[in-house]
C-alpha cells in the first residue's frame, strides 16, 4: 500500500509505487521498528501536510524521470532559459535558491494582486522570508518535491508558454496565461500549482501585517485581557 | 482512599516530561497505566483514580499550557495537533485532525456535545450485542457527565455571525436548525477553540479530567511515546516507551511501566498501531479495521451582509434536519476558517481570488459532515502506518446530498456566491446552478479538500469476539488486563459529534475494571 503518512518531525521517505512512504527516524537501525511515530525534529507541519498530500502525483517514478529529462533538454538545448531576472540566493534567506525566489516573487505579484485593491501590498508583508522560513521547516523530501516541481514549472514555459523562455522570464500577461494552464492542466501540473499556491497563501495570509482589510483580528486573549480561568474545580459528581 | 489534594488552578500541572526528566531510565509500577491522555483516557483514569487505583496516564504529545496557546494555527498545529496537523488517508485527500497533547482530541476540538444517537444505540444492541446501551440507561452516565463539564445548549449570545447565516438560511427553508451544546464555561467568544482555548474556557480533558485525576493521585507523562504493551502470556503487564525532546527528537529517558491493568486510549488511529506493535491478534482480524472517517467538507459563502464570521463561538448552531436515517444522514455546523486556511477555499488566485479575500468580513462557512460506513482500515507493516480510506458509492452520494443542501442553505440566507471545496473553489450563484454545478463534480480522490475531525471504529467493540475487538467491558477478547477506551470502540459510526459518546464509553469501561 501506499502511503502518505506525514510524522510530528523529520520524517524519512521512499518513494513506493504509488507515493510517498514515511519512514523512521534516523535512529531507525536502532530502535528498529518501534519508532516510527516518534516525535522527531521540528518543522512547519500544516504546510508540510498540505505539501505532502498536494505534491504526492510528483512522487512518481515517470514524473521524476520525465521532469528530468525535460530539464536537461531543455538546459542543454535552449539559451532562451538563461535568466532575464537575478536569480542569486539571497543573505538571510537561506533556504530558497535563487531561482525558487524568483519564481515565487512572480507567484506572488501574480497572485494576490495588491496593487488595485486593498488587501495590503505584498511588499509590505515579508512574503519571501515567510516562504523561507516555512520551507526551512519542511522535511528534506517534502523539500525536494517542491524544488522539482517548481524547476519544471519554470523550465516548462520554454516549451509551452509560446513565448520560449523561462517562466521568470514572460512578461506580465503571458505569465498569467501559463500559470493558468498549470491550473487547469493535468494532474500533475496542477499538483505543482497547488503546492506553490499553498506556500503563497501561507506566507501572505499567516502573517498578521496582511490581517487588517481583512477585518480580522487575530490573537485576542492577551490583547483583550480575558481572564484566564485554569483548572476547573474538583467536581461534586 | 485518600481525599483528593486539589490542584492550584493556575499553576502547571506537576508532568514529568522531557523538559524535568531526571536520569536515562523511568521505571514505574501502578494498579492502572493508561497510553492516552484525551477524551478516553483521561475520563477513564479520573473515574479509577477517584475509586482510589494508582494511576499513570501516558501521552505521547507534549503538554502545553494555555499560556502557550497562541491562536495562531500553524503554530498550535505544530504544538497540538498528530503529525503537527499533517496527518492524511493514504490518498492524500482527507485531512485527518487529531490532538497529539495532554488532553488529547479535547484539548483542539470545537465543543460540539451531543449524547450517542438512538439510531447508532440501536445498531449496537441490534448487531453487536451491546443491551445494555439503551437511551434510558445510558441517560444517568450522561447527565453526570454533562454537569461535570459544563455542557449546556449555547445562548444567544454564544451564536457568531457565522452561525447565524446558517440559522436563517435553514429557517427560510423550512429546516430543523438549533444552537449546539458545547462543554464551555462562561465562554470569551474568542472563536479559537480549535486552537486550543486560551483562557481555559473550554472545558477540555486538560483542565478538566487530567488536573481531576491528579488531585486523585493519578500521575501523567507526556513526549511519551508508548512502543509497546508487554504481556506475560496472554496477560498485559505493563508497558515500554521512550521520552523524547518534541523538539529535537533526541531520546532523554526510557520509560518502563509495570501495571496490573493497562488500558490503551490513544485514538482510532494510534491504538490499533500500538495494539499491532504488541503484536496482538483478534479471532476476526478485526483489528485497525471498520475505520469510518466521518469526513467533512468546509462549504464558503460570500454574503450580503456583513457576518464577522470569526469573532464568537466558533460553532454556534447546527441544522439536523438530515440527520437521520433515511434523511441524507448528513449535519452541517457552523465554523469559521482563519485567513490562511479560507484562502485555499476561494477562488485560487489573481484579481477574482484578491476581491474575494477583501469580502472576508462577509464570508461565512459551514461544515458538512456526512455519515460514512466503517469501510477504512489502518495497517502498519512494522515501520509505517497507512491509513486506508476511500469515499464509497454511498459516501459519494451523500456527499453530492450535502453539498446541495448546503448551498441552498447560503442562498436562502442571501449568498451572492457560494463556494465548493474543490481544488479551485467552485462557484455557486442561484439555486439554479445547484443540481448542475454538484452533479458535474467527479468526487474521485484527491477532487474535493476533505477533513475528518472524527474517526471512530478501529477496535470495535461487541458481544461476538468474532465481529469484534473489544467485548462489552472493555476488554480485549483473548488477553487479561488490557483494555481499549476512545473512540476505535465505536461498533458502528455516529453522525453526530462523538465527544460525549467517548466520555461515556470510558466511563462505562471505568465502571466494569471497578467491578460496578
Amino acid at each position: 500500500m501506499d502511503a502518505a503518512c506525514a510524522h510530528g518531525g523529520a520524517a524519512w521517505v521512499r518513494i513506493g509505487p504509488r507515493g510517498l512512504r514515511t519512514l523512521t527516524a534516523a535512529d531507525a537501525s536502532a530502535y528498529g521498528p518501534l519508532v516510527s511515530e516518534t516525535p522527531q525534529a521540528p518543522h512547519d507541519p500544516s504546510l508540510e501536510g498540505a505539501l505532502r498530500r498536494t505534491l504526492q502525483p510528483w512522487t512518481r517514478r515517470r514524473v521524476i524521470v520525465g521532469a528530468g529529462l525535460a530539464g536537461l533538454t531543455v538546459l542543454l538545448g535552449f539559451r532562451a532559459c538563461a535568466p532575464r531576472v537575478s536569480t542569486e540566493a539571497r543573505p538571510g534567506l537561506p533556504s530558497l535558491t535563487g531561482t525558487q525566489l524568483a519564481i515565487f516573487e512572480r507567484l506572488f505579484a501574480l497572485m494576490i494582486p495588491t496593487r488595485l485593491g486593498a488587501l495590503v501590498p505584498v511588499a509590505n508583508v515579508p512574503v519571501l522570508a515567510n516562504a523561507d522560513a516555512a520551507v526551512a521547516r519542511l522535511t528534506p523530501e517534502v523539500r525536494l518535491l517542491l524544488q522539482r516541481a517548481m524547476l519544471a514549472f519554470d523550465l516548462g514555459a520554454i516549451v509551452t508558454s509560446g513565448e520560449g523562455t523561462r517562466f521568470i522570464n514572460l512578461g506580465d500577461d503571458a505569465a498569467a496565461a501559463y500559470l493558468s494552464q498549470w491550473q487547469h492542466g493535468g494532474e500533475i501540473r496542477r499538483a505543482a500549482y497547488g503546492g506553490m499556491r499553498q506556500v503563497v497563501m501561507l506566507s501572505y495570509y499567516s502573517d498578521p501585517a496582511a490581517w487588517v482589510p481583512l477585518s480580522y483580528d487575530g490573537p485576542v486573549t492577551e490583547s483583550r485581557g480575558i481572564v484566564r480561568l485554569g483548572h476547573a474545580p474538583l467536581p461534586e459528581v | 482512599m485518600n481525599p483528593p489534594t486539589e490542584l492550584d488552578r493556575h499553576a502547571p500541572l506537576p508532568v514529568l516530561d522531557a523538559s524535568n526528566v531526571q536520569g536515562d531510565l523511568v521505571s514505574l509500577k501502578t494498579d492502572v497505566v493508561v497510553v492516552g491522555s484525551g477524551a478516553g483516557g483521561a475520563t477513564l483514569a479520573y473515574e479509577l483514580a477517584r475509586a482510589g487505583k494508582s494511576v499513570i496516564m501516558v501521552e505521547a504529545g507534549r503538554y502545553v499550557r494555555s499560556k502557550d496557546f497562541s491562536e495562531h494555527l500553524p503554530d498550535m498545529f505544530a504544538k497540538t495537533y498528530q503529525d503537527g496537523g499533517g496527518q492524511t488517508n493514504a490518498d492524500g485527500d482527507i485531512m485527518i485532525v487529531q490532538g497529539r497533547c495532554v488532553g488529547g482530541s479535547t484539548v483542539v476540538n470545537g465543543a460540539v456535545c451531543f449524547r450517542t444517537p438512538e439510531a447508532a444505540l440501536r445498531d449496537w444492541r441490534d448487531e453487536f450485542g451491546l443491551v445494555d446501551m439503551t437511551t434510558e440507561r445510558l441517560a444517568p452516565i450522561f447527565e453526570a457527565l454533562e454537569r461535570r463539564l459544563g455542557v449546556h445548549v449555547n445562548g444567544a449570545h454564544e451564536i457568531s455571525g457565522n452561525s447565524r447565516v446558517l440559522l436563517q438560511g435553514c429557517e427560510a427553508l423550512g429546516w430543523s436548525a438549533h444552537p449546539v451544546s458545547r462543554n464551555v464555561k462562561d465562554c470569551a467568544l474568542s472563536g479559537f477553540c480549535f486552537h486550543g482555548c486560551a483562557s481555559d474556557r473550554k472545558q477540555s480533558a486538560l483542565v478538566t479530567h487530567v488536573p481531576w485525576a491528579m488531585a486523585h493521585g493519578a500521575k501523567v507523562l507526556a513526549d511519551t511515546f508508548v512502543e509497546r504493551v508487554r504481556f506475560e502470556g496472554r496477560r498485559a503487564v505493563g508497558i515500554t516507551g521512550q521520552m523524547r525532546d518534541p523538539f529535537t527528537g533526541e531520546i532523554k529517558a526510557r520509560v518502563h511501566i509495570d501495571a496490573e491493568r493497562v488500558v490503551v486510549a490513544a485514538g482510532p488511529i494510534q491504538t490499533p498501531l500500538l495494539l499491532f506493535r504488541s503484536e496482538v491478534k483478534d479471532q476476526g482480524g478485526h483489528l485497525g479495521r471498520n475505520l469510518a472517517l466521518h469526513p467533512s467538507v468546509l462549504i464558503t459563502a460570500d454574503m450580503e451582509q456583513e457576518v464577522m464570521g470569526h469573532r464568537g463561538a466558533s460553532v454556534g448552531a447546527c441544522c439536523d434536519a438530515f440527520v437521520e436515517p433515511g434523511a441524507g444522514r448528513f449535519l452541517f455546523e457552523g465554523g469559521m476558517p482563519s485567513p490562511e486556511v479560507l484562502a485555499l477555499h476561494l477562488p485560487a488566485h489573481g484579481e477574482e481570488h484578491a476581491e474575494t479575500m477583501l469580502r472576508y468580513p462577509h464570508i461565512a462557512a459551514t461544515a458538512c459532515l456526512i455519515w460514512d460506513r466503517n469501510n477504512g482500515s489502518i495497517s502498519y507493516d512494522g515501520k509505517v502506518k497507512s491509513i486506508d480510506y476511500r469515499l464509497g458509492d454511498e459516501e459519494k452520494a451523500r456527499l453530492r446530498l450535502g453539498l446541495a443542501a448546503g448551498a441552498r442553505i447560503f442562498l436562502a440566507a442571501g449568498a451572492r456566491s457560494v463556494f465548493l471545496p474543490t481544488p479551485t473553489a467552485t462557484r455557486i450563484r442561484s439555486p439554479e446552478e445547484v443540481g448542475n454545478v454538484i452533479s458535474a463534480l467527479s468526487l474521485d480522490p484527491g477532487t474535493m479538500q476533505m477533513i475528518s475531525y472524527h474517526p471512530q471504529g478501529t477496535c470495535r467493540m461487541g458481544a461476538d469476539p468474532a465481529r469484534s475487538v473489544v467485548g462489552p467491558d472493555g476488554a480485549v477478547f483473548g488477553y487479561e488486563a488490557l483494555y481499549v477506551a476512545d473512540a476505535s470502540l465505536l461498533p458502528t459510526a455516529i453522525l453526530l459529534n462523538p465527544q460525549m459518546t467517548v466520555y461515556m464509553m470510558a466511563a462505562r469501561v471505568a465502571a466494569r475494571m471497578l467491578g460496578q
